[in-house]
C-alpha cells in the first residue's frame, strides 16, 4: 500500500511510537549517511537477499516467529517502507525481499515520495549514522 | 546599380516595379485577423520555455538532495519532532543485525558466495515434498484409487478409529497431498489437517470420538480439553497422524511429521504479546492446551512446555480458561 506524508506522520505517532511498527529506511547506509527521516530505522535492502545469511535474525528482530526454517508472522510489526524517492527502487527491491520470506503483504507500507519529496516539503531530517 | 550591372542598353531591363499586381491577387493585411494567431503563438512559446525552465530547475533541486546540498537538508523542522529514544529496545538490536549483515554481507556486493551453502539447506529439505505434491496433484485418481482399494478391503476393522483411516492419512502426509488450514468450527477459526478426499472420513471419525468421549466410552487426554469443556478432536488426528509417523522409525517418516510441524506453524495465526522479556499468549475461545502447543511448536504433543512453564496458572493441563495470560517458553 502506497502512503502519502500525513500517514506517514500518523505512523510515526501511532505504530512507531506505540511500538507496533517501524518505519524502515531501505537505502544502504552511505545513503542514509547523508541524511534520514527522524525516527526511523536502516534496513538495507541487501540484507534480506535470499543469500544473506543475517535474514533469519532479522525477520526474528521484525518480530517474526521460527520453527525448523519456517517463519510465522502473526506477531510481525508493521513496516513503512522508504528510500530516496521515486528516482530509486530500494524501497521496491526490499519489498520484494520481504514478500519472497512471506512477510505478509497487509504489513508492508510503501512512502513512494521518499527522501526527495519529504525534503522538498520541508519537513524535518536528522543526519548522521543511525 | 542597376545601369552598372546592365550596361547593354539592347537587353530589357525588367524590374518588380515592372509588373502590375492585380487587385484580387494582392495580400490583405488586416490587424484584427493576424493578431490573436500571432498572440496564441506567444502564448505556447512561453509557457513552454517557462515548463522547460522549472524542469531544469526541479531536477537541479533533486539532484543537489542526492548529493550533498546542504540548502534542502536545512529545511525547517516539521510538524512532528521524533527522536530515536522514542523507538523500543528491540530497535537497537535491528541496528545491530542490519550493521553486522551491512559490514559482511553487503559490502561482499552481488557475486554470490559459494561458501555459504547453509541457507539453501533448509530450502532444498523442503523442495522434494513439494516436487512429489506437484506430482501427485497432477496425477490424482490413481492415489486415491489405491487408497479407496485398501479401504474396501479392509472394512471389517470396527474401531471408530480404525488402523486404515489413519493409515489414509499418514499415506496422505508422507506423500505431501495435504494441507494445514484454518477452517471455522464452532464459529472460530481453527487449524486442522486437511487431505483431498479424506476429509469427510475425517470430520465423521471426529464426531464418532466426540460422542464416544461425551457416553464416557473412551477416557481423552486433558491436554484435548477446551477451555469450555469440549474436546479437541481436529488437534488429535493430527497429534496421532503425527505421532505415529515419528514412531515409524523411518527417515521418510520422521521428516514428514517436521513438515506437518512446519506447516501448521507457519500457518498459525495466533498473536502473542511480549511480557517482561517473554511471549504470552491470551487464552481464546475454543482452546485447548494441545491446540495452543500445535500453533507454537507445530506439535500438540509439546503441550508439556507450556504447562509446566504455566504452573502457577494452571492445576491440571485441562484447565484452561479463557482469557488466561500464558506464559510460552522459547
Amino acid at each position: 500500500m502506497t502512503v502519502g506524508e500525513t500517514d506517514v506522520l500518523t505512523f510515526l505517532m501511532d505504530e512507531v511510537a506505540g511500538d507496533k511498527g517501524l518505519m524502515v529506511d531501505a537505502r544502504m547506509p552511505a545513503d542514509r549517511a547523508s541524511g534520514y527521516i527522524p525516527g526511523t530505522v536502516s534496513l538495507p535492502f541487501p540484507t534480506l537477499d535470499a543469500e544473506s545469511e543475517f535474514k533469519g535474525d532479522i525477520l526474528r528482530v521484525l518480530g517474526a516467529r521460527e520453527l525448523d526454517g519456517v517463519f510465522n508472522f502473526s506477531d510481525a510489526r508493521e513496516l513503512l517502507v522508504y528510500d530516496k524517492g521515486p528516482s530509486a527502487d530500494d524501497a521496491g527491491q526490499l519489498i520484494k525481499n520481504l514478500l519472497t520470506e512471506g512477510y505478509p503483504r497487509e504489513k508492508i507500507r510503501y512512502y513512494r515520495g521518499g527522501m526527495q519529496v519529504w525534503s522538498v516539503l520541508g519537513f524535518s531530517i536528522a543526519e548522521g549514522t543511525s | 546599380m542597376r545601369n552598372s550591372r546592365h550596361p547593354d542598353p539592347t537587353s530589357p531591363q525588367i524590374t518588380f516595379d515592372s509588373y502590375v499586381i492585380p487587385e484580387t491577387v494582392q495580400e490583405h493585411r488586416t490587424t484584427s485577423s493576424a493578431l490573436p494567431f500571432k498572440g496564441t503563438v506567444i502564448a505556447v512559446g512561453a509557457i513552454a520555455s517557462l515548463t522547460f525552465l522549472l524542469g531544469i530547475v526541479t531536477t537541479l533541486q533533486f539532484v543537489g538532495a542526492g548529493s550533498d546540498a546542504p540548502t534542502f537538508r536545512a529545511a525547517a523542522s516539521g510538524p512532528v519532532e521524533i527522536t530515536g529514544a522514542d523507538i523500543g529496545p528491540e530497535v537497537d538490536d535491528l541496528n545491530r543485525v542490519v550493521a553486522a549483515s551491512v559490514d559482511q554481507a553487503v559490502t561482499r556486493g552481488t557475486a554470490p558466495d559459494l561458501m555459504t551453502t547453509a541457507a539453501s539447506t533448509s530450502r532444498a529439505q523442503l523442495a522434494p515434498l513439494t516436487m512429489s505434491e506437484i506430482l501427485i496433484g497432477l496425477s490424482p485418481q490413481q492415489t486415491s484409487g489405491d487408497l479407496t482399494k485398501q479401504d474396501q478391503t479392509k472394512t471389517e476393522e470396527k474401531d471408530i478409529f480404525s488402523r486404515n483411516k489413519l493409515r489414509m492419512l499418514r499415506e496422505g502426509v508422507l506423500a505431501g497431498t495435504y494441507s494445514v488450514k484454518t477452517i471455522e468450527r464452532n464459529g472460530r477459526q481453527q487449524l486442522c489437517l486437511r487431505m483431498p478426499n479424506a476429509n469427510v472420513s475425517q470430520d465423521e471419525a471426529a464426531e464418532l470420538i466426540r460422542q464416544a468421549a461425551a457416553r464416557g466410552e473412551i477416557e481423552l487426554p486433558e491436554s484435548l480439553s477446551t477451555e469450555d469443556g469440549n474436546f479437541d478432536a481436529d488437534t488429535l488426528i493430527f497429534n496421532l497422524v503425527q505421532t505415529s509417523l515419528l514412531r515409524d522409525g523411518t527417515e521418510e517418516g520422521a521428516e514428514a511429521a517436521r513438515e506437518m510441524s512446519r506447516r501448521a506453524f507457519a500457518a498459525s495465526k495466533a498473536k502473542t504479546q511480549s511480557d517482561k522479556g517473554g511471549r504470552v499468549y491470551v487464552v481464546e475461545r475454543g482452546d485447548s492446551l494441545a491446540y495452543i502447543s500445535l500453533q507454537f511448536y507445530g506439535r500438540p504433543s509439546d503441550y508439556n512446555r507450556i504447562f509446566e512453564a504455566n504452573r502457577s496458572l494452571l492445576k491440571s493441563p485441562n484447565r484452561i480458561q479463557i482469557g488466561q495470560r500464558l506464559i510460552i517458553p522459547g
